[in-house]
């Protein structure tokens, strides 16, 4: 069994007899990358600040590399990579000062501080602009900073706060990459965001969170499931499919047959080789296939079904 | 304490690449050298054109300043300034500079939204506090000692044809400079960083040790009228007294001082 780099138990938290958080448990293993997933109010960043030691929680505990956030908040604060929200950094001062100011917070030994800067300047692209003031760069840059400042003391775990909100594409896309190769690296990744495309894309699992509650969670393919771990598949055939729609309901383990188009039948299955009966029989009653392909709802639709549910 | 004093030099760093910043801190202690020197140069210049004062006003000098028996007229104008009206606007300095840079480190931090990952840091809340105190404290504790020692000596440069020797700091005025100012500065500096718990802005917060503008000329108002006469004894005595008000409100300020705070009230 893998080890857990973060587990969250059981945490609650209030604001002004407001619950935030009622009661939020996941675990993340080492070298893995989890999506906290919620609209906004819905206690992502409530969670991640109680991970960061920022927050105490009212109940429930939570460890971060094997060190309790509230009896050892120091070690923890060593292990992590902290990217809040917004890129936080010091606007009269250069990209290298930033840099060298954190690092000195985090003991990083002055002799490696230098070397590392220069590594991870150069390897976010920003290598030329290490004397400019952070207020002349751009959104996108500002955050590269962030996520280099984050770094410099190479925490084994980085808690990601939206870390491509308010970036164009292409920057985002930049970020995204280096999360990647964050995880290649083997480093632990919990990242609080509200776009599900960059959670499919980055994420081994997903916790969704709604009002305080984590609502779903587990991996990004069990999430992916249809309920009752039915399979569905979309058929088209070259002429119209309503002739064919009473053999394909009688076929054994067919559970839905949906007209969705006039050539178009949705068919959903117990099990995936179910489908294999379904395509005979529709030869056999001379329906001309096309095309048949398994679909599988996006995580938008299973997130969006999630929240209006609860 | 070594990340306190990288805490400060931060900021040090932060308030010199800030021309306002800069300014807010310097600009206080231009002011009482100005005054001063000004002033005594009136009456040094022109104080025969200025009118004679009637005996009575003589007296009423000589009784609340109790150095200046023997003086005569223009001298008892001079060391009016220098005893009286010279001590306050130099506690009124490092006051309005170390708040106005308290508040900007503070409450600043807030403001700008630079706060979360420092408090992220493996930083004690100790040292966080410490650095954050001495990046007011020691900047303007050491603008008050070198305007005042500017002031000194231009005092005596412009008065010494008219006393005859060095008279400017006088005992009192010495003392509430060099204890008095630093100290009462301090309890302003706490006053802020207590408001900067709760103030979002640079402006809310720095708005905090103006309530101790007041004292000071209450304090001016009951010397000039002779109601209170300082002498050296009731300056120190004053300045233990404050040291106490000061610990007690760092205290406060301490404990106050928390992550959870800093970062709810974002």
């Amino acid at each position: 069994m893998a080890m857990a780099a973060v587990e969250a138990r059981g945490l609650v938290k209030s604001f002004d007899g407001k619950k935030a958080l009622k009661g939020i448990s996941f675990s993340i293993d080492k070298g893995k990358i989890m999506g906290l997933l919620g609209p906004n109010g819905a206690g992502k960043t409530t969670t991640v600040r109680i991970l960061a030691t920022l927050l105490k929680p009212d109940a429930g505990t939570a460890e971060v590399a094997g060190f309790d956030v509230l009896e050892e908040p120091m070690e923890v604060r060593h292990l992590i990579g902290y990217l809040p929200e917004r890129p936080c950094l010091y606007e009269r001062l250069t990209i290298r000062d930033n840099l060298l100011f954190y690092g000195r917070l985090y003991d990083v030994p002055e002799g490696e501080l230098k070397t590392k800067i220069k590594e991870l300047l150069s390897l976010l692209g920003l290598e030329e602009r290490a004397g400019d003031k952070v207020g002349a760069l751009s959104k996108g840059l500002r955050q590269r900073v962030a996520i280099a400042r984050a770094l410099l003391h190479d925490p084994p775990v980085l808690l990601l706060d939206q870390p491509t909100s308010d970036l164009d594409p292409a920057s985002a896309k930049d970020i995204r990459d280096f999360i990647r190769r964050l995880r290649k690296e083997g480093r632990t990744v919990l990242i609080c965001t509200h776009n599900l495309t960059e959670a499919e894309e980055l994420c081994d699992s997903v916790a969704i969170v709604n009002e305080g509650n984590i609502i779903a969670i587990g991996r990004l393919e069990e999430l992916l499931k249809e309920p009752g771990n039915l399979c569905t598949f979309e058929v088209r055939s070259l002429g119209p499919v309503r002739p064919y729609l009473a053999r394909v309901e009688g076929v054994e383990d067919v559970v839905r047959v949906r007209e969705i188009g006039q050539n178009e039948l949705l068919v959903s299955v117990k099990h995936k080789e179910a489908m294999a009966n379904v395509v005979r029989e529709l030869i056999l009653a001379g329906c001309n296939l096309l095309e048949v392909k398994m679909v599988r709802p996006s995580l938008e639709e299973v997130y969006l079904k999630l929240v209006r549910e609860k | 304490m070594d990340k306190a004093l990288l805490v400060a030099k931060k900021d040090w760093k932060e308030i010199f690449s800030s021309k306002l910043t800069l300014a807010s801190l310097i600009l206080p202690f231009i002011l009482p050298i100005l005054m001063s020197v000004s002033l005594i140069a009136l009456f040094a210049f022109l104080g025969p054109e200025l009118g004679e004062l009637t005996p009575k006003e003589l007296e009423h000098l000589r009784a609340i300043l109790p150095g200046a028996s023997g003086m005569d007229e223009e001298q008892l104008s001079m060391y009016l300034i220098g005893a009286l009206i010279a001590p306050l606007l130099f506690l009124l300095a490092p006051l309005m500079s170390s708040s106005a840079v308290a508040a900007d480190s503070f409450a600043g931090e807030r403001e700008r939204k630079t706060i979360e990952p420092l408090l992220v840091a493996p930083v004690s809340e100790a040292e966080l506090f410490v650095g954050k105190v001495l990046v007011s404290f020691l900047p303007t504790t050491a603008l008050l000692y070198a305007s005042f020692g500017i002031c000194c000596v231009l005092v005596n440069a412009m008065t010494i044809d008219a006393f005859g020797y060095i008279w400017f700091p006088p005992p009192t005025a010495a003392l509430t400079v060099c204890l008095i100012a630093p100290l009462y500065a301090f309890l302003g500096l706490c006053l802020v960083i207590l408001a900067s718990m709760k103030a979002s802005t640079v402006r809310d917060a720095s708005n905090y040790a103006g309530v101790l503008v007041l004292p000071l000329l209450i304090i001016l108002l009951a010397q000039l009228t002779g109601v209170l006469v300082m002498g050296t004894l009731h300056v120190v005595v004053a300045a233990v007294l404050l040291a106490l008000v000061d610990a007690l409100v760092l205290k406060l300020a301490y404990r106050a001082f928390n992550r959870e705070a800093l970062i709810t009230s974002l």
